[in-house]
């Protein structure tokens, strides 16, 4: 009799890791799980699985619910005796209303959302395959998997009990733990029926992290009425941010030759994480990021992977539109923090001021930017320039083209210049890239990009990234 | 120097917004004339300005056409597209330039070849005259035969034909005043009188429409949302709001040194392109987010106007005489 599936995969399995995380997503919810991985995984390696998860998690919800109905008041203002109605005023409005005429007052039935506190529970189970790299003590990697899973839930808030359940399929797990500490983000899709005390409705089906496929925006889900207008949102429960998560591999050969005797041959790959924010002119880069160098040639046999993370917030403090023309000043601080393991660990600050000019012409978009930043060791030490610090500027010119509604290409041809380098050592790099992009599924983005060194710091490699915009 | 910003200028920017998008199918047999009129639109924010403002029924517009050029041929035999755009008097190759709208549509006159070239040629030699190249932007939209010191798109086009002894191709619309054209009036301070209308041309009996196109790439429902946020734009006008001049620092401002009125203009732009840019960037995040899905119209344009009201102090003030005025 054939072994079924699970049961074959369950037997090359050795290890169980299990680690508690708390997710922090989104202001409205704190949920805090435990999960478990069934997997091979001897803390080294790269490592694939398969298992099953049960997950049990209490929410505490506040927010406001969609259903409701509270008083407003409201002034009507007049002209003069008239009784023409120049303009009302009511309590979500700030402006004044400073006609000379008569005015009225009253009360009105205001269909809002209620203020509400709840607190749930969930159960999911799930079916999922995972692919991580462990390294020493830590889980350090990405897992991805298809959910299938249920969601009961029985909360009470200031619209009276209410309990709930729902079908949904998870898309998209990553996370990372070291030791006992661990982020999850979790994207998933589902419908389901979610009853109150007087009203069952349905939920149509919607995207939503976690932190609102199960907490404060069940409470707000579209159709949840109860004897209330059907208000999606409130101006203040618009959405401020963008984000974008993604997924990045690369392979590059890389040879930096400072001076004859200074100077390294290697095969680099890498793997990344990125994470990216932004909120009117306030934007954040991350990324998280497993690198492996080996060396080549005369660098033959001098391995190095190093484990580093880059958080880079900034700030546009100009951005201006002329006749298709933008022009935008920004400020950046970028935090890199390198662990090469045994040898050593690193910690960067950088920050930069840059200058960003793009168009869009008829034959394409074109983009100009210079970028200074001021590189500096966190521990003190010298840099090969005999300073504390390097001076970087960059110059890149990018060109863009539209090939479909869903394909972009582009170019970009960028210049390093590093300052107050010694006359010896090589100081300057020029590389051109040639990118594709596909932005054709849903909100999934596919990019690849070839990086080839025209002169200088000699690199040349591929670099694939999938991600997806929120 | 100065003219150069009026590229900048809230009037004349429809034809100038080029949309990043795949180059579109174009017309197999785009056999032009000298002296033929093209009526376009870009389905931006100020085409649908232009489209919308001052008609009787917002929403139901005589025509989407905003804007016209004439084709005329360059020095080097070269078929080009010129008329009032940029801000000025300008040319542009043809076939690059006609790709950049959302649609177009093609009169010829129905008269001798000689006249139609003639009033390409005359097209083509302002825009070597700088007396006319770098006129000013004539915003009171209304032609007088001989008028060269101020222009406009229409303008310039019946100009050209009246010298060149064609018909005019556009007449004056009837217009009704309103908060929009009474604050247009103040800041140019000039009393608005007949508006060369651009559709009128569809009512001639001395032009025929030889081609008509649109464009296969153009995005849809960024076309739609433009439209939409003119309406809006249109509401709080006749509710008592106005745009405000943006007083912040603008480097272009500053840099070109412009006029008092096209710096008001440029700084109205400002503000309409501000607020377009901050809805616009809330609804793609509302759609990325699945929250347009699936639901009806109806709720779908009270959404959208909730986001509009949500910025809506941000760009707009409130007039209370405006208000009275219009009681």
């Amino acid at each position: 009799m054939k072994e079924p599936v699970f049961n074959s995969l369950f037997s090359k399995l050795n290890h169980t890791s299990i680690f508690t995380g708390i997710i922090l997503l989104g202001s409205m919810v704190f949920v805090s799980e435990g999960f478990a991985y069934i997997g091979k995984c001897p803390f080294s390696g790269s490592n694939l699985a398969a298992g099953w998860r049960f997950n049990y998690s209490t929410s505490v919800n506040w927010g406001k619910c969609a259903n409701g109905t509270q008083q407003g008041t409201y002034k009507k203002w007049y002209k003069n005796d008239t009784k023409k109605q120049v303009c009302d005023i009511d309590q979500t409005t700030s402006r004044s209303c400073t006609s000379t005429g008569s005015s009225e007052t009253g009360t009105s039935q205001v269909s809002e959302p209620i203020q509400t506190v709840g607190v749930s529970y969930r159960m999911i189970s799930s079916l999922e395959s995972a692919i991580f790299r462990a390294k020493s003590n830590s889980l350090i990697g990405y897992v991805g998997g298809i959910y299938p899973f249920l969601v009961y839930a029985a909360y009470m808030n200031s619209c009276g009990p209410a309990y709930a359940a729902s079908s949904q399929a998870g898309v998209y797990d990553a996370g990372f733990s070291n030791g006992s500490i661990g982020v999850s983000t979790n994207l998933s899709t589902g419908s389901g029926v979610f009853s109150t005390n007087s009203t069952t409705s349905s939920v149509k089906q919607s995207t939503k992290s976690s932190a609102d496929s199960f907490g404060a925006s069940t409470i707000l889900s579209p159709g949840l009425t109860r004897g209330c207008t059907n208000s999606y949102y409130k101006p203040s429960e618009i959405p401020r941010w963008d984000l974008d998560f993604s997924l990045q591999g690369s392979v590059k050969e890389s040879e930096i030759e400072l001076t004859p005797t200074i100077g390294r041959q290697s095969d680099v790959r890498s793997v990344a994480v990125r994470f990216n924010g932004a909120r009117d002119d306030f934007f954040l880069s991350s990324r998280f990021y497993f690198s492996s160098l080996t060396g080549t040639g005369n660098s033959e046999g001098t391995d190095t992977e190093s484990i580093g993370l880059v958080l880079m917030p900034g700030y546009r403090f100009l951005n201006q539109n002329e006749n298709g023309i933008n022009l935008s000043l920004y400020g950046l601080l970028e935090l890199v923090s390198n662990d090469y393991g045994d040898e050593d660990t690193e910690t960067r600050y950088i920050p930069g001021i840059g200058l960003n000019m793009s168009a869009i012409t008829p034959i394409g978009g074109l983009q100009l930017s210079y970028l200074f930043s001021h590189d500096r060791n966190g521990d003190g030490d010298e840099e090969i320039t005999g300073e504390e610090y390097i001076n970087i500027n960059t110059i890149s010119f990018r060109y863009m083209m539209a090939l479909t509604k869903s394909l972009i290409f582009s170019t970009r041809l960028s210049y390093l210049w590093v300052m107050d380098m010694p006359d010896d050592m090589e100081n300057s790099s020029t590389d051109i890239n040639v990118d594709l992009n596909y932005y054709g599924w849903k909100n999934f983005t596919v990019g690849l990009s070839y990086e080839q060194s025209i002169d200088g710091y000699e690199t040349q490699g591929i670099n694939l990234t999938v991600g997806y915009q929120w | 120097m100065k003219n150069i910003l009026a590229l900048s200028i809230f009037l004349f920017l429809s034809g100038c917004m080029m949309p990043f998008q795949p180059a579109p199918t174009m017309p197999d047999n785009l056999a032009l004339e000298e002296g033929d009129i093209i009526l376009t639109t870009s389905g931006d924010t100020v085409s649908w300005f232009f489209t919308l403002a001052v008609r009787d029924n917002q929403k139901k517009s005589v025509t989407d056409y905003s804007h016209a050029e004439m084709v005329f041929r360059n020095e080097n035999g070269q078929l080009m597209l010129g008329g009032v755009f940029g801000g000025q008097v300008n040319g542009a190759p043809l076939y690059s330039r006609l790709q950049i709208f959302h649609k177009f549509v093609v009169f010829r006159a129905n008269a001798s070849v000689e006249k139609r070239k003639k009033a390409a040629q005359i097209l083509q030699g302002w825009l070597k005259d700088r007396k006319v190249s770098e006129a000013e932007f004539d915003y009171s939209m209304s032609y007088e035969p001989g008028k060269r010191d101020q222009l406009f798109c229409a303008g310039l086009v019946n100009e050209a034909c009246r010298i060149a002894g064609l018909e005019f191709p556009f007449g004056p619309r009837e217009w009704i005043p309103n908060n929009l054209t009474a604050h247009i009036e103040e800041i140019i301070d000039t009393r608005l009188k007949s508006l060369l209308d651009v559709g009128t041309i569809f009512n001639s009996q001395d032009y025929k429409i030889v081609l008509q196109w649109e464009n296969d790439q153009a995005d849809n429902m960024r076309i739609e949302l433009s439209k939409k946020i003119v309406l809006y734009l249109l509401d709080q006008y006749h509710q008592g709001w106005r745009l405000k001049l943006g007083n912040e620092f603008n480097l272009f401002l500053s840099v070109f040194s412009p006029s008092k009125v096209e710096e008001q203009f440029a700084r109205l732009r400002m503000s309409l392109m501000g607020f377009q840019s901050d809805v616009f960037a809330v609804w793609n995040r509302l759609s990325r987010r699945g929250a347009l899905n699936s639901i009806e119209e109806s709720e779908l344009n009270a959404l959208f106007t909730m986001v509009c009201d949500k910025f809506r102090e941000e760009y707009f003030s409130f007039t209370d005489s405006v208000a009275v005025a219009t009681q």
